[in-house]
């Protein structure tokens, strides 16, 4: 495979949340404002990229009994550095995001990659996976936050757009829309792929 | 502070259900709700780990990470202590209980990286309770747990494949579903009053 | 080599010992910043609460007051230790004036303690400006206590009126539904799907005033 077609593949073609339904605990939470689901967003990114290259870097030395509490390790360190720097240079935000920075630790996301793609690639190609899947797991938090706080606040990124006319949805702000979006996004996607495949 | 420990029980399981408020638990909720008696098997693990690890990690965090100055290693060592309980409770079952390590056993694995676990010992961090309101907020968030996967799968039981359309089968539908018990639990919200 | 019974176990620790200097080095290097940034944004919360008293006294706005931390702060604000009310307890004061107080008040929410700033008139009786610091209510939600239309109706509120009979107004303030419009003094409005904690708010207030009042009945200010 080319890096191009890793990257296509784990942002798009395999994309872990709509295809595979992995590590949306951290994600619904978080998207009822867009700021915070792109600051977490970035957080997986980095994490991801940069554990799916050290776990791909030291995959010939790891033993296999220990390996998954090697993975374990290594994620978790890339998350205490997520937070430190939240907690330094945008405490606001650390704040609001609360216990779900440290949840990407479970995000199924990167078990999944680190299993799936970088404990059997070269770690230049793990990295270039590692940002495919973080962007493509990004985009869906951000497809629907974008609709949450534009129907839940009128505003994006917390600039209001719709007038003093508009009333906000409460439910746009509460729990059950995230479970309906991302139900209807899966759906969308879904029969797209079974047009395309027949 | 000093909300009582009784009513964050009752909260957790009904006003802020742990899977239905706070999203926690998701992956394997989806995974393992096809069958009621798997998803009852699962969810009772849940119930007993998360019992026992915010007791377990209330301790570590208040006698072992604040004393020595290593706060920000907390998800580590939170995450440590529940896969080493895990691990620790599977030897035991298997070792004591072999019938009944066959019906839960299996799921035991499961639960390390169910988020809810770990989601539990953050809050309890973050809310800054006290030994017995960790207690009983794990608890409670458990229970809760059990109650949504045990609805779900009952429900799912019920669905005709035929009548629903392809895209939406699987997670589409369980979603939907699960949004619509988020509603109806929405409900619950003024039966516990803090005074 | 990678079958033997101690190589996991080697590595494990190797593991173990980088990933735990890595990152206790990048903790000591961010420590003081985080601290400070602790420190900062609980004391601009101080002075933002004391910013309207500070401006009707110089005439400066509000936002120049702001915009001047932490310059404005040691100029105006001044930290008082009260011996046994066991609050944060502040005050703004211009040449050896004192223009309001301000207390660190606590309460609980529906999901876990609240902290808040308040700043009262000279007399204790009146609220000049609210703010939450800190809270865990349910975002979206209770966690709108937050947002300023809801804060603002406690401004000028009288929360004690006659404290020697030991009856207060604040037990007639009563909630109307948010998109209602406050038909006298008494209504305020309640955060939509926030029941519990609007009704804590209220409670909060109305406790560590009763609490900040006695006190200094007995007490110097």
């Amino acid at each position: 495979m080319t890096k191009k077609e890793i990257f296509v593949n784990a942002a798009f073609r395999e994309n872990s949340v709509w295809r595979q339904i992995l590590g949306i605990c951290s994600a619904l939470a978080v998207t009822n404002l867009m700021l915070n689901s792109l600051i977490l967003g970035l957080g997986v990114i980095f994490t991801l990229t940069l554990a799916n290259f050290t776990i791909s870097l030291i995959r010939n030395w790891t033993p296999r009994s220990v390996r998954m509490m090697i993975q374990t390790l290594i994620i978790a360190s890339y998350v205490i550095i997520v937070d430190i720097f939240l907690k330094a240079n945008l405490p606001e935000i650390s704040k609001q995001l609360g216990p779900y920075v440290g949840l990407i630790i479970t995000n199924c996301i990167l078990m999944g990659r680190a299993e799936a793609f970088a404990s059997q690639n070269k770690p230049f190609d793990s990295m270039i996976d590692g940002i495919g899947a973080g962007l493509g797991y990004t985009l869906v938090l951000l497809v629907i936050s974008f609709v949450r706080e534009l129907f839940g606040f009128g505003s994006i990124f917390g600039l209001r757009i719709l007038g003093d006319w508009w009333i906000s949805w409460s439910i746009m702000v509460m729990a059950p829309s995230a479970f309906f979006l991302l139900a209807l996004l899966i759906w969308a996607i879904n029969t797209y792929y079974y047009k395309a495949k027949a | 502070m000093d909300i009582s420990a009784f009513v964050l029980f009752w909260a957790a399981i009904f006003t802020s259900n742990i899977l239905l408020t706070n999203f926690l638990g998701m992956c394997s909720y989806l995974s393992v709700s096809r069958e009621i008696d798997s998803a009852m098997g699962l969810g009772l693990a849940v119930i007993f780990v998360l019992t026992i690890t915010s007791a377990l990690n209330w301790v570590v965090y208040h006698y072992l990470l604040v004393p020595f100055g290593i706060v920000y290693l907390q998800y580590i060592i939170f995450i440590v202590v529940i896969a080493a309980f895990v691990q620790f409770l599977e030897l035991l079952i298997e070792r004591y209980a072999p019938a009944l390590y066959y019906s839960l056993g299996i799921f035991l694995p499961l639960i390390t990286v169910n988020c809810a676990i770990l989601g539990v010992s953050l809050f309890m961090v973050i809310r800054s309770y006290s030994f017995i309101q960790s207690v009983a907020f794990g608890a409670g968030s458990g229970i809760g747990w059990l109650l949504a996967i045990l609805m779900l799968a009952g429900l799912r039981r019920k669905l005709k494949e035929k009548l629903i359309p392809i895209g939406l089968r699987g997670a589409g539908i369980s979603l939907i579903i699960t949004g619509i018990m988020a509603l109806g639990f929405i409900g619950f919200s003024g039966i516990v009053q803090v005074q | 080599m990678k079958d033997s019974f101690w190589y996991p176990i080697v590595f494990m620790l190797i593991m173990v010992v980088i990933f735990a200097s890595i990152l206790s080095v990048m903790y000591r290097f961010s420590q003081d910043k985080i601290l400070r940034q602790e420190r900062d944004s609980y004391q601009i919360a101080v002075l933002s609460t004391l910013a309207s008293a500070i401006s009707d006294y110089t005439g400066e706005s509000t936002e120049s007051i702001m915009a001047a931390y932490p310059e404005s702060y040691e100029r105006f604000v001044r930290s008082r230790d009260y011996p046994e009310l066991d609050r944060e307890s502040y005050q703004a004061e211009v040449d050896e004036e004192i223009l309001a107080y301000c207390f660190e008040i606590r309460g609980k929410g529906l999901w876990g303690s609240m902290q808040a700033l308040v700043s009262t008139t000279v007399d204790l009786r009146t609220i000049l400006d609210f703010n939450i610091v800190n809270q865990h209510e349910t975002p979206g939600l209770g966690a709108r206590i937050e947002e300023d239309w809801f804060l603002s109706q406690f401004r000028d509120r009288l929360f004690v009126v006659n404290p020697d009979a030991e009856e207060d107004i604040s037990q007639s303030y009563e909630f109307i539904a948010e998109t209602q419009t406050p038909e006298n003094e008494r209504q305020l409005r309640r955060v939509t799907g926030a029941t519990i904690t609007s009704d804590s708010v209220i409670k909060m207030l109305r406790d560590e005033f009763n609490h900040i009042y006695k006190y200094f009945r007995n007490n110097e200010l």
